[in-house]
C-alpha cells in the first residue's frame, strides 16, 4: 500500500484543540488525523527518549509513546488548557515510564536535572554568557555526558504541568495548579512589560533594549552605538525607566508579590 | 512600585525562561520586536531553553515532512484499540457487516504487526501468526506448509457471519472466501491457501475487504 502523506503539512495550536475536541466527543475520525499528523512529533520524542531509556527497545518505545499521545488525547483538558504538545508529551513520557521495561533504577537521577538547572540559572547570572558544558560540569561536578543528558531531560519536560524533577503524577491537582499560577502571573508580568516598553519613544526602546536585552549592555557602548553623548543615554534611560514604572503601577496585573519569585 | 524595581524587573528579564506560547511564536516568527530582542536574550544565554526550541524546530519538521507508512498506520490503530477498545455493534444486518469489518480491520494490524520485519518462514505445521479479537469471537492463524506456502485460517463463534465474502489480499496475491458454517459445528470458518511463490517478501502489504 502506499504511503500516506500527511494531509495537513502543519499543525496548529487551534488545529490540534479542535482535533482533540472533536475526538473527544467521539470522532474517531478526528482522533486518526489527529495521531497520524502527529505521527512525526510521536517518533521524534520517541527518540529523545531513547538516549534515557537505550535498553529499550526502538518500536517499543514508538508504540508506548503512540498510546500516551492517544491517551493525551483523551484525557487534555480543552477548557482548561491551550497547548497540547506539551500535554501529549508529558502523557507520552509517563506511559514509558511506567512500562515494564523501563525500571526505576536505569533512569538518569533526577537530583541531576535539579542541579544543572540551578547551576544554569546562577551561571546564566555571573557569567552574562550562556555557559558551557564544561563550566557546568564543573560546578556541578557531574560529568560533562551527565550534564548533557540533564539538559536533554530537562528541556524536554520544562513545559507547564511539570515540575523541575520531572513530570507530575496527573493526580497531583493541587501542585499543578499552583504551580501554574505562579507561572502564569511571572508570564503576565513579562507580557505587561514588553506592553509597557512598546508604548515608549523609539528612542527610549533602543536605550532599554541596548542596556537590558543585547549586547553591549553599558551606557558608553550604547552612546558610542546611537553616535549619542554617555550623559544623554543615561538621561533617556533614567525617563524610560520612570516612564515604565508609571505605566506598570498602574495596570491592574501588577502584583508586588511576584517580584520575589523572579 | 519603587524604581529599583522596574530595574530588578528589566534585569531579571533575560533570566526568566520562555514560556511555550513564547517558544512557538519565536519560531512561527511572530513576536514584535521586543518579545524578540527578549526571547534572543534568554537564548543566548540559557542552555535549556535553547534545546527547548531546537526540539520545537526538530518537531515541526517532523510534523511537517514525516510520511505515515502502512506500518504507522497499523501501529496507530494498535495503539489506539489499548486505550480506548471498540465498543460492541448492536445486533442487525448492518451493523453485523460494521463488526465483522471491525474485526478484520483488527485482524490486519495484527497482521502487519508482526510481518512488518523480514519475513518470516516457519517450518511445516508450523503456526507463525495467530490472531484473536478482545471478546474471542474471531480467530485467526497462519500455518506453514510442507511446500512452504502458507495457509491462512479464519474461525468464529458467530454464526450469523455465514455467508459473509471477504477478499483477501497480499502483494500480487488475491482471493476471495466465504465464511462457511461446516454441518455439525458451531463455528464459521474460512481459509486462504497462499502459494508460495505468491508469498511477498513484504508480508504487510495486505489488505482484506468485506464485499
Amino acid at each position: 500500500m502506499k504511503a500516506e502523506k500527511q494531509k495537513t503539512s502543519r499543525c496548529s495550536v487551534e488545529g490540534d484543540l479542535e482535533l482533540v475536541r472533536r475526538y473527544q466527543s467521539k470522532d474517531r475520525e478526528a482522533g486518526e488525523t489527529l495521531v497520524k499528523g502527529h505521527f512525526g512529533f510521536i517518533r521524534v520524542w520517541a527518540y529523545r527518549f531513547s538516549d534515557s531509556f537505550s535498553w529499550v527497545a526502538w518500536d517499543d518505545l514508538v508504540q508506548l509513546s503512540t498510546i500516551g499521545f492517544w491517551k493525551a488525547a483523551k484525557e487534555f483538558e480543552v477548557l482548561v488548557y491551550r497547548f497540547f504538545h506539551p500535554w501529549a508529551t508529558r502523557l507520552m513520557w509517563l506511559e514509558i515510564r511506567k512500562s515494564p521495561e523501563v525500571t526505576v533504577d536505569k533512569r538518569i537521577p533526577r537530583g541531576n536535572n535539579k542541579l544543572v538547572k540551578t547551576t544554569v540559572e546562577e551561571l546564566m547570572r555571573e557569567l552574562h554568557r550562556m555557559p558551557t558544558l564544561e563550566e557546568i560540569s564543573e560546578r556541578t561536578k557531574l560529568t560533562p555526558k551527565q550534564v548533557d543528558k540533564a539538559l536533554i531531560a530537562l528541556a524536554r519536560s520544562m513545559v507547564s504541568l511539570e515540575d523541575e524533577d520531572g513530570p507530575m503524577e496527573i493526580e497531583d491537582r493541587r501542585q499543578i495548579e499552583k504551580l501554574n499560577e505562579i507561572e502564569n502571573q511571572r508570564q503576565e508580568i513579562y507580557q505587561l512589560l514588553r506592553e509597557a516598553i512598546n508604548r515608549l519613544t523609539p528612542g527610549q526602546r533602543k536605550v532599554i533594549e541596548g542596556y537590558y536585552f543585547s549586547e553591549p549592555t553599558t551606557d558608553r557602548a550604547i552612546a558610542e552605538e546611537l553616535g549619542m553623548e554617555k550623559s544623554a543615554v543615561t538621561r533617556r534611560r533614567g525617563r524610560a525607566e520612570e516612564t515604565l514604572r508609571k505605566i506598570i503601577s498602574g495596570d491592574r496585573r501588577w502584583n508586588p508579590r511576584i517580584l520575589n519569585s523572579f | 512600585m519603587e524604581p529599583k524595581d522596574i530595574e530588578q524587573l528589566l534585569k531579571s528579564a533575560k533570566f526568566n525562561h520562555l514560556s511555550e506560547e513564547t517558544l512557538i511564536s519565536h519560531y512561527d516568527g511572530e513576536l514584535d520586536e521586543i518579545g524578540l530582542a527578549l526571547a534572543d536574550a534568554h537564548l543566548r544565554l540559557c542552555p535549556i531553553c535553547e534545546r527547548r526550541l531546537t526540539f520545537l524546530k526538530e518537531e515541526q519538521e517532523a510534523i511537517e515532512n514525516y510520511v505515515v507508512t502502512e506500518k504507522d498506520r497499523a501501529l496507530i490503530e494498535q495503539a489506539r484499540k489499548k486505550v480506548e477498545p471498540l465498543p460492541r455493534a448492536p445486533g442487525g444486518i448492518t451493523n453485523l457487516i460494521q463488526q465483522v469489518t471491525a474485526y478484520f480491520n483488527d485482524l490486519l494490524t495484527a497482521w502487519i504487526i508482526p510481518f512488518s520485519q523480514p519475513a518470516i518462514r516457519g517450518s511445516e505445521g508450523e503456526v507463525i501468526w495467530e490472531y484473536e479479537s478482545e471478546d474471542g469471537l474471531l480467530k485467526a492463524w497462519a500455518v506453514s506448509e510442507k511446500d512452504f506456502s502458507l495457509t491462512v485460517h479464519f474461525e468464529s463463534t458467530e454464526l450469523a457471519w455465514e455467508g459473509i465474502r471477504i477478499r483477501f489480499r497480499l502483494g500480487p496475491f488475491s482471493e476471495e472466501v466465504t465464511l462457511e458454517h461446516p454441518e455439525g459445528s458451531n463455528v464459521v470458518v474460512a481459509k486462504i491457501k497462499i502459494p508460495r511463490r505468491k508469498l511477498a517478501k513484504k508480508m504487510d502489504d495486505i489488505s482484506i475487504e468485506i464485499l
